[in-house]
């Protein structure tokens, strides 16, 4: 534990040195809630097992797909998540994500006209969870990044998410470091993704209710915190609000998110919406999904 | 009978056999109007050039020669002055033995490319086309007189029969001489021969080949006879040596055509005798017995050796002997009246086969005509030998062709009418009671002229008309009875008037006798080594006019004795004139002079040109040199006379100041410098006196000019050469003119353009400005994009405005936000070198418009 804790300072201080001036984090999509479930939260992902692979031992399984017109950009996110307990000490999740960009125009450096070119994202990961114990478990999530900017500029990244959690009847809370990875090049320049030191934990202190709140810092980026709030109805139908300060150059702008559930069978429908933001309002989420 | 009728055919075979003698050139003429342009040819004598070689091929000018006319359509190339003999040296002093008569086809190349292609030549210092002799040399006004070399030479002077001042002084022929042209009939009603000609009838003109007193009109017979007679100063035609003067109601001389060639053979000998029996006391032959027995064009050995063999036929001789006897006398041999001349005399030509021999004209009776070119050598195909007695033009001969028209023929048939004419020419002249074939003769072959073929020719001397005329003359002109002497310089300048014989005829020139010793006695023919003599020709001077001329070469400030003596054609002098003395000047230094005022002071675009006049006070001829102050000097001989001009090229050496000089030298030594100082002002570049502003078009197909000289200019003054470099052709199109462009907008996008000025010295200024024509749709514009470090934004107004940039992160984040200002033309630049790859959203606004972009930076 003191090695990993050691690791992970090290980290830290590499990436504090290394983005110094840069004006962001290089594909900050990474930093995108993709279930819409969290979405509607504010972003509180930080015990969801779809987002920590720790969090699998302790929460039922889960798969999802879900859709995301993405104000910024007016993009279309396409995500398939799932987290799959294999028993109570140990599970495995994967992600994939495609990300629509709009075509743009090509100008050439004199400002003439030189055709179009539609950008895509795509992401691909997969992660391990494992208990110690009844109430502690680790979890480690590697990912394939890649970003298709043009046709002479195609860009790929790993990095691992690495958390902690603790489980209890009514609580669970998380800390580790997300977005660890090797940084983007681009000439002889290189862009440091936005790699995130996460707290987080939920709260249910009534059956039906969830609380939740996390607490993050993007290296050299600023601070950014969530809460939200979950209410269920006969675990059938949910209802969730959210808020999320952003600062500095923390990727995720400050908004008011607002969702809705609904839960059959492990069936599951899930929408949430941004607003209260600049650019970030008036992002939907849908996601279908199947808990088990 | 019998024997009769024998000796009638064998004549007649005979007759058969003998040929004419031309060579035609393939020109027919008609009396058709000049063109302007044979007018202007009119006014050269065609196919010939004078052409000086520069001194540079002064011992190699046949190399020289020969390169400039490889591949010319050359004839000949001689000097235009032969080798001097013992003056040669002097000759070569003077550089005239650089001149050349170049002759060439002038149907293969044209006069104007003839000059172009020696102009080419650096060795080529003059090329001039000579002129034909003025109309004042040209005593009649038949308009084809000027191409009858042959009477007075404008290409090689001097060498022609000499027969212009006969027709001034002397005569141009009597109607009472009567030529029998024994040849191809003439054409009787030709309308330059006719009022010349006695008409067929039994006194006049018969036929031959028919006994018939119908003539059959010959070429060649024709050609022959115009030689002789054509009418003179009647506005047609040709002139003919013994034609009359029209204007002036004088006849010439009458031809009688005594016809022989036709359809059959004619009888030459009776044709001969039936000129002598009826008035005629000239028998013109053109004609000869046939050598090319086979008529292939060539003599071989056996036909030569044949020939040498073949003399006259008796028939022939005895007629050639009767008309020498009898010709102008009665039955007993005395002179008729009404004849001009006592007996006859018969002239041949000596034929075209470049024989040694020919007959019947080496028949000794017979005067021999060998003919000759019109440079004064033996024509190529002219018989030739001892027994040739006299040489006449035969080459490209003018005269009258059958049916009223005119053209050229050569061979000795053309050069044998020349001795016929001249002879007619003695015999009207001096003709009548007591005057004898023999005086005529006598005149004719001791007045020709030795200089001009030599003898080597073996063609005898040339004709010369004015030498038969005035052969064996007593009287001499006048003494010049007053006259004055004026000192100049190392010269004495005599004045006086010009005196005649005693039927006032003018002197034919002056010799000028200086001495430092007595005079008293002089020789005027022998004058003795210590005298100094001038050699003053009269030309066209008439009797009384005054004279002037000096006798130059004398030394300085030395008195000396002077006189003079005019002579005749025969070098008959008059007395000397009555002695006089003079005292030469002191030699004065020669004279430079210009009338240009100006400063020395060349820009590097301009030239300057400064004509110096050189000249003499005394009149000795001047050496010009000159300096050489840079390479940017040259000089040159200008179009007048001892006119030089300076000439300075700004652009052909570096700024500084040069001397120079011009300096002429007279014959003794003395010279004058004229020392010039230029100076060649530095070059500058051009420059930018007003930028041009960049323009924003919104439509396709507008128009607009620009001045590119106000834009850039050259501060020396100069005239620029412009010129432009369009970026994006599909933009904007720009027609140069000079200094304007003309311009169109081709389609949406943005140009840059480039305009160069530049100067002579090659100095350039460039001036660049862009051309944006715009839909209108588009107000905001953000490149490149991708961007790797600076996003330029432009928005469609001409002149910059503020406006709101922000850009947003594909995660909502805001990376930049600012207030900038920016044109069409004047892009704000927003550094994004630090912003990670990735998309951003570009949002800007300006004036309530706005619009959103996505940009990649890579």
């Amino acid at each position: 534990m003191k090695k990993t804790v050691s690791i992970f300072l090290l980290f830290t201080a590499l990436s504090l040195s290394a983005a110094a001036q840069e004006m962001g984090a290089a594909m900050p999509f990474v930093s995108i809630d993709r279930n819409p479930a969290t979405a509607a939260m504010a972003g509180t992902q930080a015990t969801s097992a779809l987002f920590n692979p720790a969090a699998i031992p302790f929460q039922a399984g889960d798969a999802l797909f879900s859709y995301q017109l993405w104000a910024p950009g007016k993009e279309n996110h396409f995500n398939l998540m799932a987290s799959i307990p294999f028993s109570s000490r140990f599970g495995l999740s994967v992600i994939g994500a495609y990300q629509a960009g709009k075509p743009y125009t090509v100008y050439t450096e004199t400002g003439n006209e030189k055709g179009n070119f539609t950008p895509a994202d795509l992401m691909a990961g997969i992660g391990l969870g494992f208990a110690f114990t009844d109430f502690l478990s680790l979890g480690v999530k590697a990912v394939m990044a890649n970003q298709k900017l043009a046709d002479d500029a195609k860009y790929t990244a790993f990095y691992a998410d690495v958390f902690v959690l603790f489980h209890s009847a009514k609580i669970n809370a998380s800390a580790g470091v997300s977005a660890l990875g090797t940084p983007v090049k681009s000439g002889d320049q290189a862009y440091k993704l936005p790699m995130v030191i996460k707290g987080g934990a939920d709260y249910s202190p009534i059956s039906g209710l969830k609380l939740a709140v996390d607490a993050d810092y993007y290296l050299n980026l600023g601070f950014a915190a969530s809460i939200g709030a979950q209410y269920a109805f006969k675990d059938m139908v949910f209802a969730r609000a959210g808020y999320h300060i952003g600062t500095g150059k923390s990727p995720i702008p400050s908004h008011l998110a607002l969702g809705v559930g609904f839960k059959w069978k492990g069936i599951h429908l899930d929408v949430s919406y941004l607003t209260a933001s600049q650019y970030l309002g008036n992002t939907i989420s849908a996601g279908l999904g199947y808990s088990f | 009978m019998k024997k009769a009728f024998v000796l009638l055919i064998g004549i007649t075979c005979l007759a058969a056999c003998v040929r004419q003698e031309p060579v035609q050139e393939p020109e027919p003429e008609q009396a058709v109007a000049l063109t302007q342009e044979e007018k202007d040819a009119a006014s050269f004598v065609p196919g010939v050039a004078y052409i000086k070689l520069s001194s540079d091929c002064d011992g190699h000018e046949i190399q020289a020669l020969k390169q400039m006319l490889a591949g010319f359509p050359v004839k000949s190339a001689k000097r235009l002055f032969p080798d001097a003999g013992e003056f040669e040296e002097r000759t070569r002093r003077e550089g005239l033995h650089l001149w050349y008569v170049v002759e060439y086809d002038d149907k293969e190349i044209p006069a104007t490319k003839a000059a172009v292609h020696f102009d080419g030549f650096k060795d080529v210092e003059i090329f001039e086309r000579p002129r034909r002799v003025k109309s004042d040399a040209l005593p009649f006004n038949d308009p084809r007189l000027a191409d009858q070399w042959h009477y007075i030479n404008g290409t090689y002077p001097g060498v022609d029969i000499n027969v212009n001042e006969v027709w001034e002084n002397y005569t141009t022929g009597n109607s009472n001489v009567i030529v029998s042209v024994v040849d191809g009939g003439v054409d009787l009603e030709h309308e330059d021969l006719a009022a010349n000609c006695l008409p067929g009838g039994a006194n006049g003109s018969k036929n031959f080949t028919n006994d018939t007193y119908v003539i059959t009109p010959d070429r060649h017979g024709t050609h022959v006879a115009g030689t002789i007679a054509a009418v003179n100063n009647n506005g047609k035609g040709v002139s003919g040596i013994a034609g009359g003067n029209a204007k002036k109601n004088i006849g010439g001389v009458k031809i009688m055509s005594c016809q022989i060639f036709g359809d059959q053979g004619g009888n030459s000998p009776a044709a001969i005798k039936w000129g002598a029996d009826h008035g005629a006391v000239i028998s013109q032959n053109s004609w000869g017995y046939v050598y090319d027995l086979d008529n292939n064009g060539v003599i071989d050995s056996e036909e030569r050796a044949r020939g040498e063999n073949i003399s006259i036929s008796g028939a022939e001789k005895a007629a050639i002997d009767y008309f020498i006897k009898y010709a102008g006398c009665d039955n007993s041999g005395n002179q008729l009246a009404t004849s001009p001349m006592k007996g006859g005399v018969v002239i041949f030509a000596a034929g075209n086969d470049t024989l040694p021999f020919g007959s019947p004209a080496d028949y000794e009776g017979c005067i021999a005509v060998g003919a000759m070119d019109n440079s004064g050598y033996r024509a190529s195909f002219s018989n030739y030998g001892d027994w040739v007695d006299i040489a006449a033009p035969g080459i490209s001969i003018m005269s009258t062709y059958e049916g009223n028209s005119y053209g050229r023929l050569q061979g000795t048939s053309m050069a044998c009418p020349h001795v016929s004419g001249v002879a007619a020419l003695v015999v009207s002249y001096y003709g009548g009671p007591g005057f004898t074939a023999d005086m005529l003769k006598t005149r004719l072959l001791n007045g020709a002229n030795p200089s001009i073929i030599p003898k080597s020719a073996e063609i005898g001397p040339l004709v010369d008309a004015l030498g038969a005329m005035t052969y064996g003359s007593g009287d001499p002109p006048a003494v010049v009875s007053s006259y004055t002497v004026t000192p100049v310089s190392n010269s004495l300048e005599l004045s006086w008037k010009v005196t005649g014989n005693s039927r006032n005829l003018p002197a034919t020139g002056y010799v000028l006798y200086a001495s430092k010793n007595s005079l008293a006695g002089l020789d005027p023919a022998q004058p003795g080594e210590d005298v100094q003599i001038a050699v003053i020709p009269v030309e066209n001077k008439k009797v009384g006019e005054t004279m002037t001329a000096r006798i130059k070469g004398l030394d300085f400030e030395t008195r000396y004795n002077v006189t003079l003596a005019g002579y005749d054609y025969s070098r008959n002098f008059s007395a000397v004139s009555a002695i006089k003395s003079a005292t030469t000047q002191q030699n004065n230094p020669p004279i430079i002079t210009t009338t240009y005022t100006g400063d020395y002071k060349v820009k590097a675009h301009e030239t300057l040109n400064v004509i110096y006049s050189a000249s003499d006070p005394d009149g000795h001829d001047l050496t010009i040199t000159f300096g050489a102050g840079s390479l940017a000097e040259s000089w040159s001989m200008g179009a007048v006379t001892d006119n030089y001009t300076l000439t300075v090229v700004g652009s052909d050496a570096d700024p500084g100041t040069y001397d120079t000089f011009i300096q002429a030298t007279d014959s003794y030594g003395l010279s004058y410098t004229l020392p010039i100082r230029y100076t060649l002002l530095e070059n500058h570049a051009p420059e930018i006196v007003k930028p041009i502003q960049n323009m924003l078009f919104k439509e396709i197909g507008r128009r607009f000019t620009l001045d590119m000289s106000e834009y850039i200019q050259d501060p020396d003054g100069e005239i620029l050469r412009y010129s432009i470099n369009i970026g994006n052709r599909s933009v904007v199109n720009l027609n140069q003119a000079e200094n304007i462009l003309y311009c169109t907008t081709l389609g949406y996008g943005l140009s840059d353009v480039t305009l160069t000025g530049a100067d002579a010295k090659g100095l350039k200024t460039t001036l660049s400005f862009k051309v944006l024509v715009s839909e209108g749709t588009q107000p905001f514009k953000a490149y490149p994009n991708p961007v790797i470090n600076n996003l330029n934004i432009t928005i469609e107004e001409q002149n910059p405005v503020s406006m709101e940039v922000k850009i947003v992160s594909s995660t909502g984040q805001k990376v930049y936000e600012n207030t900038v200002q920016a044109g069409a033309f004047d892009p704000c630049q927003i550094d994004l070198s630090a912003c990670p790859p990735g998309r951003y959203t570009l949002y800007m606004s300006y004036n309530g418009k706005s619009s959103q972009e996505t940009i990649i930076k890579k």
